[in-house]
């Protein structure tokens, strides 16, 4: 429990900041119409959920406002680049944006869900309220007249007996922005659910790109001023404390009550999402002009097993270890870009992707560019943007754990400590890696290979073998291939992968690992780095807590996930 | 390793290409004259052949093209199936061709949409299931139809299978048509499937000529 308030401290206050300012807006807005005397006379026909309506209408803008930047990538690795002073947890908080921007988004349907139902009640009262003839205090409020001439001091919107509360919401602004709005939002949200991004992604893509008319609608909302509170002057003529109870006698010129008079709130919503719109506009306007350079593709490799390496130049890029780039080929699809994360190192002058068959963007791609004899496609690349592997180099042990694809950005960092040791550059602050690659067959990934057996080949020249402890686990094994092994038992290199490190069989016990690291670096911070399924991030999270002592001077197991 | 074959869900049938899984292993580097590159680093050497003759199998549903994973769409119903829909299978497969088509299912929806029109409350759920309507409608024009996702019953290897049985004759080995009958009943039963012929090897060997 003590680890995990250490390593979440800085999560859990940015949740309940949030939260709190969510329950301070709300209760402070509901307070505010529910006692203040301009809607005194408002709150006579509509009781209590005017109140509730506005103040989910307030977090709702709230929530709107803040739901548009933790996608505003440019501008989280901006943060990144500016906070290098900031301590490591701040930093890693930048990795969790899309799991804020999911809950704004629950927060967001929650309360659109109190706003409907408040205002549902509240044009129900309206209407009843029209149509009440007994000459009560409500009734006389509900014909007060919409003339313009009189400065339209009404309260009631719907104007005539015999209109329905339909017509008034698709013929009113708010109500028709209301619909449009709420069913966008559904849309967005039905369409993100895990399946739908993982099985069919342009569904999700470009039914999310529906917040647009989510964002339109909020701005233009409250132009209506459907909700009406009174004057200032007509409550300084008459108080409704005072004057509600003579309501009859408001027509007689000698009552000291006047009719009252009301007016419109203005709307206020676009002053909450003014900044992030535009922050937004200006994040889309970068992408797109990134996306606009030239890419010159110098190098194209097929690997077995329908892996593509892409190499590629472009003007003006510089990269960081385990960064990932967007890439988009219009010819296979206009408008989608899809992440890869860069297998090249920074000291490289191209930058790489290795982009694996699996889906039918990624398909299409391998195919156009199978084709030897038409023109290679144009490609385009945003980016890159950073995660948690730029950190590696902060820690003194590093544990770098890949499960099948998810060993590329390690390849990136291995090959950028391939050229550190060329450059001799000993001012590196990593002083042991070790490196878990764990996949079910080796095939994908021969490429990997080759950077694992040029590493051995180097550590052992320089006779730094001790830095770079790896090993490699293979998960779908059988009787066959354990057969083999058994057979080439002392040859020197592993049958399977040409490596002097042995392979091993079936998955790492990671009790041992984390026991064995932590005794031989008492005294350091380790960071663990995971590139791979949530049920491994579970495991190595526990493991990470459990062998981190309590004292902040010993060994300390940091986790960080890769953002997928 | 995440499970894989979960039970229950929806999985739509496309009419047309097979998943990769099924098509032929994939053909070496055959890179052309994009091979030699503009001087290649260490590490962008193209590979020439297999490493392996493993199969290439899928790494659950957390691999993809894209290692950004979660992210690359995949193909139908591949991978991630939603959890939780064995009890739904069950009762959405009694009503056969009425459950399973996509027309139906589109009318069905509009037709409950309907209702809920009549009352400004539940308008959105109108929206909602004409929308529904509209998306199956979509689907059935194109061919797809419900079809249920059978939990795939996983081969659990028997203990004793992979144990392969020595040889029961001591060397110098008769040849095959000198095998006694006992030897090799015992050895039938005993190993189980283990291949024919007349020497059944634990460890395929291999003739290892350098």
């Amino acid at each position: 429990m003590g680890n995990w308030v250490v390593n979440h401290w800085f999560s859990v206050l940015f949740l309940a900041v949030w939260l709190g300012l969510n329950v301070f807006l709300f209760v402070d807005a509901f307070l505010k119409y529910e006692t203040a005397d301009r809607y005194y006379y408002t709150r006579k026909i509509l009781g209590s959920t005017l109140a509730c309506a506005r103040a989910s209408a307030l977090c709702l803008n709230f929530n709107s406002m803040l739901i548009l930047l933790p996608v505003c990538r440019s501008l989280l690795s901006f943060l990144r680049g500016t906070c290098s002073f900031c301590s490591r947890t701040l930093r890693k908080q930048l990795d969790h944006n899309l799991t804020f921007h999911k809950l704004v988004a629950y927060m967001i349907c929650l309360h659109t869900a109190i706003h409907i139902i408040a205002h549902l009640f509240n044009f129900d009262r309206y209407s009843r309220s029209r149509q009440a003839t007994d000459g009560s205090l409500v009734s006389i409020l509900s014909s007060l007249s919409h003339d313009e001439t009189k400065g339209g001091s009404w309260l009631n919107p719907i104007q005539f007996r015999n209109m329905t509360v339909e017509y008034v919401t698709f013929t009113s602004i708010a109500g028709l922005t209301g619909v449009i709005m709420t069913i966008a939002l559904i849309l967005m949200v039905t369409s993100a659910t895990e399946f739908i991004r993982r099985s069919y992604f342009e569904v999700f893509w470009y039914t999310h790109h529906l917040f647009i008319f989510y964002i339109l609608g909020l701005g233009i909302h409250g132009i209506g001023g459907i909700v009406r509170g009174q004057t200032e002057e007509s409550i300084n003529e008459g108080h409704p404390h005072k004057c509600a109870e003579y309501f009859e006698m408001w027509n007689n010129h000698d009552c000291r009550c006047r009719r009252p008079e009301f007016e419109g709130q203005p709307p206020e919503s676009w002053k909450w999402i003014l900044a992030p719109v535009i922050l937004y506009i200006c994040e889309r306007i970068l992408r797109f002009y990134r996306s606009q350079q030239k890419v010159v593709i110098t190098k194209v490799v097929m690997h077995p097993s329908k892996v593509l390496e892409l190499q590629m130049n472009k003007r003006g890029f510089s990269m960081e270890v385990g960064q990932y780039i967007f890439v988009n080929c219009p010819s296979i699809s206009p408008l989608e870009w899809h992440p890869f994360t860069l297998t090249s190192a920074p000291e490289e002058d191209f930058f790489s992707i290795h982009i694996r068959a699996a889906g039918d963007w990624t398909e299409n791609l391998i195919r156009a560019f199978e084709q030897q004899y038409s023109p290679i496609p144009r490609i385009e690349v945003d980016g890159p943007f950073g995660t948690a592997s730029e950190d590696v180099f902060q820690y003194e042990v590093a544990v770098l754990v890949g499960a099948g694809i998810g060993v590329t950005p390690f390849a990136s960092i291995l090959k950028s400590i391939w050229y550190k040791f060329q450059g001799a550059d000993h001012n590196l602050k990593t002083k042991k890696i070790y490196f878990y690659w764990i996949c079910r067959e080796t095939g994908a990934f021969s490429w990997f290979n080759d950077l694992l057996t040029s590493l051995e080949k180097e550590m052992e020249e320089l006779g730094k073998v001790g830095f770079l402890n790896y090993r490699l686990f293979l998960t779908g094994w059988d009787s066959n291939i354990v057969g083999h092994a058994a057979l080439n038992f002392d040859k020197a290199t592993d049958i399977l992968t040409g490596l002097k490190q042995k392979t091993s069989f079936g998955r790492p016990m990671w009790d041992n690992e984390f026991s064995t690291i932590a005794t031989s670096h008492p005294k350091s911070v380790v960071g663990v780095f995971l590139c791979g399924p949530q049920t491994l991030a579970k495991s190595l999270r526990k493991c990470c807590h459990r062998y981190s002592s309590l004292d902040p001077r010993k060994v300390q197991f940091y986790f960080n996930k890769e953002n997928f | 390793m995440p499970r894989r074959g979960r039970e229950g869900g929806d999985r739509r049938l496309r009419g047309s290409p097979a998943p990769y899984r099924r098509r032929s292993p994939p053909s070496r580097g055959h890179l052309g004259v994009w091979g030699q590159g503009l001087g290649g680093t260490g590490f962008g050497r193209e590979r020439r052949g297999g490493s392996t003759r493993l199969p290439v199998s899928r790494q659950g549903p957390c691999s993809h093209g894209a290692d950004r994973v979660g992210h690359v769409g995949q193909r139908a119903g591949a991978g991630v199936r939603p959890e939780g829909q064995k009890y739904m299978t069950s009762v959405v497969k009694l009503f056969g061709p009425l459950t399973r088509n996509y027309y139906v299912r589109a009318v069905l929806h509009l037709l409950l949409s309907v209702p809920a029109g009549f009352l400004l409350a539940t308008i959105l759920g109108t929206a909602c299931l004409a929308i529904a309507s509209g998306i199956y409608l979509l689907a059935a024009v194109r061919g797809e139809q419900w079809t249920p996702i059978e939990p795939k019953p996983r081969e659990r290897p028997q203990i004793g299978g992979t144990i392969k049985q020595p040889p029961s004759n001591p060397p110098p080995r008769p040849p095959a048509e000198a095998r006694k009958k006992p030897s090799e009943e015992e050895e039938a039963t005993a190993a189980g499937g283990s291949p024919g012929g007349p020497q059944a090897n634990p460890i395929p060997v291999t003739d290892e000529v350098v």
